[in-house]
């Protein structure tokens, strides 16, 4: 009897995990295409007019980023882990709830085992709390003047803030470097929808493919996947995974410090930060015309920024000089070029800035932002005896290296060998 | 309602029930103790602690940081413990036969000995309610506080979510408590049916903790336990809780079921 009822427990387990199995197997199969055929063009043509038609959208969110290792690893007990404490932290991947009311502004709940980290943009600013430090954090724009202070006049940039708004200018920016097409229909946040693909003309790159799901009833961006080159798995992935379109109560979007939390101000970090000089420096009002190595050149020197340029006959051939812009000092940093080689997403940026407190100065800043990247992301390397790291990731490559006082990046959708061949050019 | 009573006579008559309900009310003690010792050396910049991490400033989330630290493993293995007891115990000591022998059906002899271990869970996690608040309310008061979300929101109501989130934890911790009563049908040893649900319950959390295993992890009631720390946020995002609360219903409906099936064909001469 013992071993008959041992058996029976066993088979009952089975058929249990057999039948959870098929469940999860029939709906990862996706769903038939139920909506009518549509073109490319006129798809993307209602998703932007979808814009201004939606006037709000919620629901629950995840983002994975295979990017960074270890990212998608949680906590054995904690269930979907610690929520970040920080705006990198949500880098790392995650999961929570969004809100966005078009005029009132986003809030962003990333939820994690006993903790939240929530960004509100609304009607008095950009503001970020993690309940895991009880801290909250009001930022300013990157390039915006002078810091915030506390109960600041509203800001027209945070209500503005809309990721799937976002997500649909990106759309129309990537269609025209690529071939467009509707690739399938799927079901997302229990919404049938059109899988619109997008795919890089360039043959050099790792960027192998954009694919947004837009929901087929309502045309708004549902899922964002990017894919590398070769990948069946998306490497950046963010989408809603339940969603509703029911106007939202207007006090989502103000958010109060709580009392006795720890509150600062900020600016937003910027991506161009790295460089340590690049990302605070004012943008001019237009964008210049692209300068001839010549002219780059001529306009560094003026600027003190002596460039090292890369060899024209070891350069790699699906790389030609592209252009250049040559930003002047600004406060506090040196001048930086931004010279560009190849073409489309194929494109290899070399980034040259002079820090102005010194060789040592410069110098300390590059370890700082070494070690504060996340880790196992970067590894250390040498280039032309002068330390440096590397990131080599499945859709990005970057090296960084610094010459004297002149840090140098090189970084592009490329595959690794490709920007190490740049690099050696350069160097 | 009669064989419950008479469970319950005896769960209250034996020892080691308290000293089960005791070990549970010294974990919020001890972690009170240990927080109020801790509190000048105690930073928010030390990095996320979640739930208990904020305990360290208010009374008022205790019973809250006691549960969180329970749920992960002690109060499975007390639940898994009661759970496999109920029929495995007897089955060591005898009685089984005695009790099985009376004019009551199977059905309802399982019944009681479910509901009395459910009846035990209850206490234990009233104790550390109770115990948790109160040693809470003396180390550091109890304050208006902050949701995960950032409002802030006042003693009563924050009292109230506490009752439900333990009201989850408790259907939660009631699946590994099934489990152990299904495998207790299927062994004389209370001590095999005990480590059959925890190791259940310890690869259900393995299979929960990867990526890979994703498109499991909304069938395994492991991957629900944590739901309710969605009440601590505004608005309350009812869909996990409700979703969880679903997940447990059908594990305790099914294990239960195949319990009942296992018991009624339980030769209880071997």
């Amino acid at each position: 009897m013992s071993r008959r009822s041992l058996i029976s427990v066993l088979v009952v387990v089975l058929a249990a995990a057999a039948l959870a199995i098929g469940i999860a197997a029939s709906r990862a199969q996706g769903s038939t295409a139920t909506l009518p055929t549509i073109a490319p063009a006129q798809l993307l043509a209602r998703v932007a007019a979808a814009q201004q038609t939606t006037k709000a959208v919620s629901g629950s969110v995840a983002w994975s980023n295979g990017l960074i290792p270890g990212s998608d690893l949680t906590s054995l007990f904690g269930g979907s882990g610690a929520a970040p404490t920080s705006l990198t932290g949500l880098l790392m991947g995650g999961s929570g709830r969004l809100w966005i009311q078009q005029g009132a502004g986003l809030r962003l709940e990333s939820q994690g085992s006993g903790s939240d980290f929530v960004l509100v943009a609304g009607k008095n600013g950009l503001w970020s709390y993690s309940s895991a430090t009880d801290s909250a954090t009001q930022y300013a724009p990157p390039a915006g003047a002078g810091k915030p202070t506390a109960g600041a006049s509203p800001s027209p940039a945070a209500t503005s803030v809309n990721p799937v708004s976002a997500i649909t200018k990106a759309l129309q920016h990537f269609a025209a470097t690529g071939a467009v097409a509707v690739s399938g229909q799927t079901t997302v946040a229990g919404r049938q929808s059109y899988v619109l693909t997008v795919t890089p003309t360039s043959t050099t790159t790792t960027f192998g493919s954009l694919r947004v799901a837009v929901d087929g009833t309502t045309f708004v961006p549902l899922r964002v996947q990017v894919f590398a080159r070769g990948d069946t798995t998306p490497t950046l992935s963010a989408g809603f995974t339940s969603v509703s379109y029911r106007s939202l109560a207007g006090n989502l979007f103000t958010f109060t410090p709580p009392a006795g939390a720890n509150v600062r101000h900020t600016s937003l970090p910027s991506p161009q930060g790295l460089m340590g000089g690049a990302g605070s420096q004012t943008r001019p009002a237009a964008q210049p015309a692209p300068l001839t190595l010549t002219q780059a050149r001529a306009r560094a020197a003026g600027y003190g920024l002596v460039l090292t340029l890369p060899r024209q006959d070891s350069l790699p051939a699906s790389l030609p000089f592209a252009g250049a812009t040559v930003a002047p000092p600004a406060r506090g940093h040196g001048a930086t070029a931004i010279l560009r080689y190849g073409t489309g997403f194929g494109t290899v940026a070399l980034v040259e800035s002079q820090g102005v407190t010194g060789a040592s100065g410069a110098s300390a800043n590059f370890q700082q932002r070494l070690a504060g990247l996340p880790q196992g992301l970067a590894t250390r390397t040498t280039v032309a005896g002068t330390p440096g790291y590397e990131i080599a990731t499945a859709l990005f490559n970057v090296v960084a290296w610094q010459h004297g006082k002149v840090t140098a990046v090189a970084a592009g959708m490329v595959p690794q060998a490709t920007l190490q061949a740049f690099v050696a050019a350069v160097s | 309602m009669k064989l419950l009573r008479r469970e319950l006579t005896k769960l209250f008559a034996q020892k080691r029930s308290y000293v089960g309900w005791g070990g549970l009310l010294a974990v919020p003690l001890l972690i009170t103790l240990a927080f109020y010792l801790n509190r000048n050396n105690h930073h928010h910049d030390n990095g996320p602690g979640g739930v208990i991490s904020l305990a360290f400033h208010n009374g008022l989330l205790m019973p809250l940081a006691s549960v969180a630290m329970l749920s992960a493993f002690l109060l499975p293995l007390l639940a898994s413990m009661v759970g496999a007891y109920q029929l495995a115990g007897e089955s060591e000591t005898g009685t089984i036969k005695t009790w099985l022998m009376h004019s009551i059906t199977r059905g309802g002899v399982l019944a009681s000995k479910w509901g009395v271990a459910v009846i035990y869970v209850i206490i234990g996690l009233a104790l550390v309610f109770v115990g948790g608040l109160a040693a809470g309310a003396l180390a550091f008061g109890l304050h208006a506080q902050p949701l995960l979300s950032g409002q802030t929101v006042g003693v009563t109501h924050w009292l109230g979510l506490s009752l439900v989130a333990y009201l989850y934890v408790l259907v939660g911790v009631i699946c590994v408590l099934s489990l152990a009563l299904l495998f207790a049908t299927v062994t004389n040893s209370s001590l095999s049916a005990a480590i059959g649900a925890l190791v259940v319950f310890i690869v259900m959390n393995i299979l929960g903790a990867f990526s890979y295993f994703d498109f499991l992890k909304p069938y395994l009631f492991t991957s629900h336990l944590d739901a309710w720390q969605s009440l601590l946020s505004q608005p309350v995002a009812w869909h996990p809780i409700v979703t969880g609360l679903i997940t447990f219903a059908i594990y305790i409906a099914a294990l239960m079921a195949a319990a009942w099936f296992l018991f009624r064909r339980k030769d209880i001469l071997v």
